[in-house]
């Protein structure tokens, strides 16, 4: 019984030192570095086995190897908005500000990995649908993300005071995030409706190990860019916000001699 | 002793600044709290937090059901002063009928002498007669907790002279009551205390900050 | 609920006074479907073909403009402040507020929906539908609506934001509307469609008043 509760008031404490701008900005200065290394370190070797290693597919020929980008920020591009939400929720509840900073330096990020989505889905839809755009179910839900983005930002762009900002945009996340399997689902029914036939990018078979390997390792890839452009924001965000407390004139003090 | 209020350790950041440091007040039956400080001290902040209107960053605020006469008035501008009150009067209370209403508002817009003022609309008012007709509210429902941000501005001698008299009544009857002020001295009113909100400039801002 | 019927009666005696709030969206709504044959032609197929969605459109554009003002005012006079002390009854009063605003501005676009489906020659089987999903469709978007006047009250552009806010999570709404009125324009049974408007609907009254409420004691905060 001890154990168990010194096990929560372990975590409790962990959590609240988390909490901590000073704290905060210390760690991840810590991690930062190895979290760029794990990126360079899978994605200079996912790139070359996805571009040139893996076989050409039977249909698409080379073209296919987009893939190796679009999907990997296709999916990062919704986990982020997740993250962001729950992050919102946590700043919201706790009123951590640790918390409503990474949820906001989060949106930034969404919205790049969601242009490159939208940008490299319509590279891949030329030779394959012969048009740079098409009306696809999950193209258009990826646009829809985009535009949820914006207003995220937009909304903490448009309060002027700035915490007061960063919970509104993310009451806004949130909402969002219960919107999104709607919308999703509604954009499915609705492609379904007017399309017939969508072109599916895998086919009915499951995709080949030799493709499959490189497209996880870019994936995870991916993960580590997000971990570490976030933490590099937050951190220069919190360093921008408490400018005139202590730890920041001891922390740049430090860093200069 | 009854306790009506008490703000812990109370502070609120705006851009990630402390408006007045850290305060502490506690307020018990029939007391008085007088807050002044130069303009630009956090004396509507501070009052807007005593109220519950904002949340502090720090500390925690406890109080007993209060009324909040704030910088800003609560009336709307296309509606009478009667029907003003009318629309407080039914989400206050339940179960009061139209006679019983109108009865009531007479009654608590008379204390202030403001009868006169029950059919005009509110954005006709002057800035003393608005005032008077929001300061209405304090009598239309009795509450024990007053918190009034600059009452006394806008107002003439005699409105002011009447609500001193019935803020002194009110702390005589066990009630008790916040007031931001420049107008007011502590020899005004009985039992209370004065709360000096000083100016915090980033030099001194620098040691009150602590994460 | 009783603060509810309080605040909307007295938006509704309000609104009776200033006719402007129910006339303009009405006014608005006629001109932009007015404008799509103007714009593509009197065809009558081609009309009939997009009615559906630009009659929606038309609706969503109608709603979000209306509801700038929502709060503002009572956030200027402070009784924004007064609504958040009365204990526990924000989301209720959030709630009675975007009723009336839909009963003055939803419910006359319902009424002269008919009108809308002549001009854009909707076939008359769908009428029904269409009314139907405009009945059970527009609450939501008021809701949802209601919801962005509250997060953008202390922002500095508005009315544009709010839009640009909104817009992406009334999908849902305009989707299944839209394709309720086509299925039915076209012989198909359109019930899935509304029963999901109608969930829609149940899902935003029980959430969206609390999130309003969230919204609106963030801005009171300086």
């Amino acid at each position: 019984m001890s154990s168990h509760t010194s096990f929560w008031k372990r975590c409790k404490t962990w959590f609240h030192r988390w909490g901590s701008p000073a704290w905060f900005y210390r760690t991840s200065g810590l991690i930062i570095p190895w979290l760029w290394a794990g990126f360079f370190l899978l994605a200079i070797p996912g790139l070359i086995w996805g571009l040139s290693i893996a076989p050409p597919d039977y249909l698409q020929g080379d073209s296919y190897r987009i893939i190796f980008i679009h999907v990997p920020s296709a999916w990062q591009s919704m986990l982020i908005f997740a993250v962001m939400a729950i992050l919102a929720l946590i700043g919201m509840v706790w009123r951590i500000r640790v918390a409503e900073t990474l949820a906001m330096c989060c949106a930034p990020i969404g919205a790049a990995f969601t242009i490159v989505t939208l940008a490299t889905g319509s590279l891949w839809g030329k030779p394959t649908w012969g048009t740079f755009w098409q009306w696809d179910g999950r193209m258009t839900s990826e646009l829809v993300l985009l535009f949820l983005y914006l207003g995220v930002i937009g909304l903490q762009q448009a309060i002027e005071e700035p915490r007061k900002a960063a919970r509104a945009a993310g009451l806004l996340a949130l909402v969002g995030v219960v919107n999104l399997p709607i919308i999703h689902y509604s954009v499915e029914w609705w492609t379904t409706l007017h399309q017939g036939t969508t072109i599916s990018f895998f086919g009915e078979s499951s995709i080949d190990a030799s493709m499959l390997w490189p497209l996880l390792i870019m994936a995870i890839a991916a993960k580590f860019y997000f971990g570490a452009a976030l933490l590099t924001r937050t951190r220069n965000t919190l360093l921008l916000q408490d400018r005139e407390k202590n730890w920041v004139r001891e922390t740049v003090q430090g860093e200069k001699s | 002793m009854d306790y009506l209020l008490t703000a812990d350790k109370v502070s609120y950041e705006r851009f990630y600044r402390s408006v007045f440091g850290t305060v502490s007040i506690h307020l018990d039956a029939g007391g008085c709290v007088l807050l002044t400080g130069a303009n630009g001290a956090g004396k509507t902040t501070l009052i807007k937090l005593l109220a519950g209107v904002l949340r502090p960053t720090a500390g925690t605020v406890s109080s007993i059901e209060q009324h909040f006469i704030g910088h800003q008035l609560g009336l709307h501008q296309e509606l009478t002063v009667q029907e003003n009150l009318q629309w407080y009067l039914r989400l206050w209370t339940r179960g009061v009928d139209r006679q019983q209403a109108k009865q009531r508002i007479d009654e608590a817009l008379s204390r202030l002498q403001s009868l006169s003022l029950r059919s005009q609309r509110a954005g006709g008012l002057s800035a003393g007669q608005a005032k008077r007709a929001a300061l209405a509210r304090l009598f239309l429902v009795p509450r024990s907790l007053w918190l009034l941000d600059e009452p006394f501005v806008n107002l003439d001698q005699a409105s002011i002279d009447l609500l001193l008299s019935e803020i002194r009544a009110h702390c005589a009857g066990g009630g008790g009551a916040v007031i931001a002020s420049h107008a007011l001295g502590l020899a005004d009113l009985p039992r209370s205390q004065r709360l000096k909100l000083p100016i915090i400039r980033p030099a001194q801002h620098r040691e009150h900050a602590h994460e | 609920m009783n603060n509810l019927l309080i605040i909307a009666g007295h938006d509704l005696r309000l609104a009776f006074r200033r006719r402007n709030e129910w006339f303009q969206p009405l006014w608005f709504l006629l001109l932009v479907v007015a404008l799509f044959p103007l714009g593509i032609g009197p065809q009558p197929a081609l009309l009939a073909q997009i009615a559906a969605g630009v009659i929606w459109i038309a609706a969503l554009l109608a709603n979000m403009l209306s509801l700038e003002s929502l709060f503002r005012e009572d956030a200027n006079n402070g009784r924004l402040e007064q609504w958040l002390l009365m204990d526990g009854s924000l989301p209720a009063l959030a709630a009675g507020r975007t009723t009336a605003h839909w009963l003055i501005t939803g419910l006359p676009v319902i009424l002269i929906s008919p009108l809308l489906a002549a001009w854009m020659q909707l076939p008359q089987a769908a009428m029904g539908t269409l009314v139907l999903s405009l009945l059970l469709g527009t609450p939501t978007l008021s809701l949802l609506g209601s919801l962005g006047a509250a997060l953008t009250l202390g922002s500095r552009q508005g009315g544009m934001l709010l839009a640009l806010l909104i817009a992406p999570l009334s999908v849902p709404v305009l989707v299944f509307a839209t394709s309720a009125v086509s299925d039915a324009a076209s012989g198909f049974d359109p019930e899935t469609q509304l029963l999901l408007l109608g969930v829609i609907l149940l899902f935003a009254i029980t959430l969206v008043p609390f999130a309003i409420a969230a919204a609106l004691r963030i801005h009171l905060q300086e």
